[in-house]
């Protein structure tokens, strides 16, 4: 039995450091205290402040949502195609209000109904022009193309995604900006560019907690009802 | 105020790196765990303020200054002889490419330790984060000429740390 040489023994323990993470328990506790963290001021019991919430969003909120029925950038009216938006409608409610993947933090009972309660979050108006310096402000521009698509305005998000696409997205928020494009272009009836867009999603994010989402805008076989433009998509075990 | 989306993504973005880190300064897992959660909540003021793409180097900067809190209540604490005894005690018994991955990690932190921390860091960064010079340069606010020095240096000791010692005339067992 030789003994092992440093060289090798070496490239053992820095691929074992390399290999170690966190347990996903860890980081979604740290998004928890997180939340939880960021200065509230709380003059009334979170009960209450809930309760105002919920009725500030009911006798506000509805209307100014029936108002916001109008273009968002003068974008041109598009056929109404009779699609059921139904995956990004499911989903959104599912998930965060601007779309972070629902696997980065267990959805906790409060949680959920912050996230249902500020499904319509007051996102501050930008500047058409503003540059996205922060973190925050990348987020908001990716919760205005979520608003736009939920508004039924899929020009609009296009729109916005080509503005935000200037500012060279990175990180877990690049694949969130992919997502958001493909519905977009589905929504705005081009199949097969959704379609296209979505294959590239799966073999670049294969590992994304989105990745299923995206291919639910795969060309199907049969699921879809006959979207098939006849390409084989690869039977990764994936559901279409 | 930072959205719950950006807390999200600056905790999928950085997390595992920050863990990583502080692992191989020394925290046990489940210390790393509290110590991560730690920074991110130390730099949750400051972090909606900062240019994206300057997270990660604040957040790194944190780190160190979180775990530099801690290392001095880990100093006192030896490495444990029997990492050490694995690779430096009779060759002969070391279990030939059979080690742990906890075992490995363990006589990596030990190794690790060894080394001036100036150069521990740069080899981590370099080594395990793989991350390129010029990345390493940011993180650590030093020119790239130094990064390449002390990673010279690092690999160099590092290396040798790992050599056994000249091997001594012994009979039967190790005291």
């Amino acid at each position: 039995m030789s003994r092992e040489p440093a060289e090798e023994l070496e490239q053992r323990l820095f691929d074992a450091g390399r290999s170690e993470r966190p347990s996903s328990d860890a980081r979604e506790r740290a998004v928890e205290l997180l939340l939880r963290a960021r200065p509230v001021r709380r003059r009334f019991p979170l009960r209450v402040t809930w309760a105002l919430f919920a009725a500030a969003f009911v006798g506000v909120l509805t209307p100014l949502w029936l108002r916001s029925r109008e273009p968002l950038i003068g974008a041109e009216r598009l056929p109404a195609n009779g699609r059921v938006v139904a995956p990004q409608a499911s989903a959104t409610g599912r998930s965060n209000a601007t779309g972070v993947p629902a696997s980065a933090a267990p959805v906790q009972p409060e949680a959920q109904t912050a996230v249902t309660t500020r499904r319509e979050p007051a996102v501050p108006a930008a500047p058409a022009s503003a540059p996205l310096r922060t973190l925050a402000d990348e987020t908001a521009a990716l919760a205005r193309v979520e608003q736009a698509l939920r508004a039924g305005k899929p020009a609009a998000a296009l729109a916005l995604l080509e503005r935000y696409g200037r500012g060279a997205p990175s990180g877990s928020l690049a694949a969130e900006a992919g997502l958001l494009r493909i519905q977009a272009l589905s929504q705005a009836g081009n199949a097969a560019a959704a379609g296209e867009l979505a294959r590239k999603f799966v073999s670049s994010y294969p590992n994304s907690p989105l990745v299923d989402r995206a291919r639910e805008y795969l060309p199907a076989t049969a699921r879809d009802g006959g979207e098939t433009d006849g390409t084989m998509v690869d039977k990764t075990g994936g559901v279409q | 105020m930072m959205a719950d989306a950006a807390l999200r993504a600056l905790v999928a973005d950085h997390f595992d790196f920050i863990w990583r880190l502080l692992r191989r300064r020394g925290f046990s897992p489940e210390d790393a765990d509290d110590a991560a959660q730690q920074v991110f909540m130390t730099a949750l003021q400051k972090l909606e303020h900062i240019d994206r793409g300057s997270e990660r180097t604040f957040l790194y900067g944190v780190a160190l200054r979180v775990s530099a809190n801690a290392r001095r209540k880990l100093a006192r604490r030896r490495e444990d002889p029997l990492e050490l005894d694995l690779v430096y005690s009779d060759p002969q018994a070391l279990p030939d490419r059979a080690v742990e991955l906890s075992q490995a990690r363990a006589l990596l932190d030990a190794t690790l330790r060894r080394l001036p921390t100036e150069l521990a860091r740069v080899l981590v960064l370099a080594e395990i984060e793989q991350l390129p010079a010029s990345e390493i340069a940011l993180l650590e606010g030093v020119p790239a000429g130094t990064v390449a020095s002390r990673l010279r240096r690092a690999r160099a000791l590092f290396r040798e740390l790992l050599q056994p010692p000249e091997p001594a005339p012994r009979e039967g067992d190790d005291a």
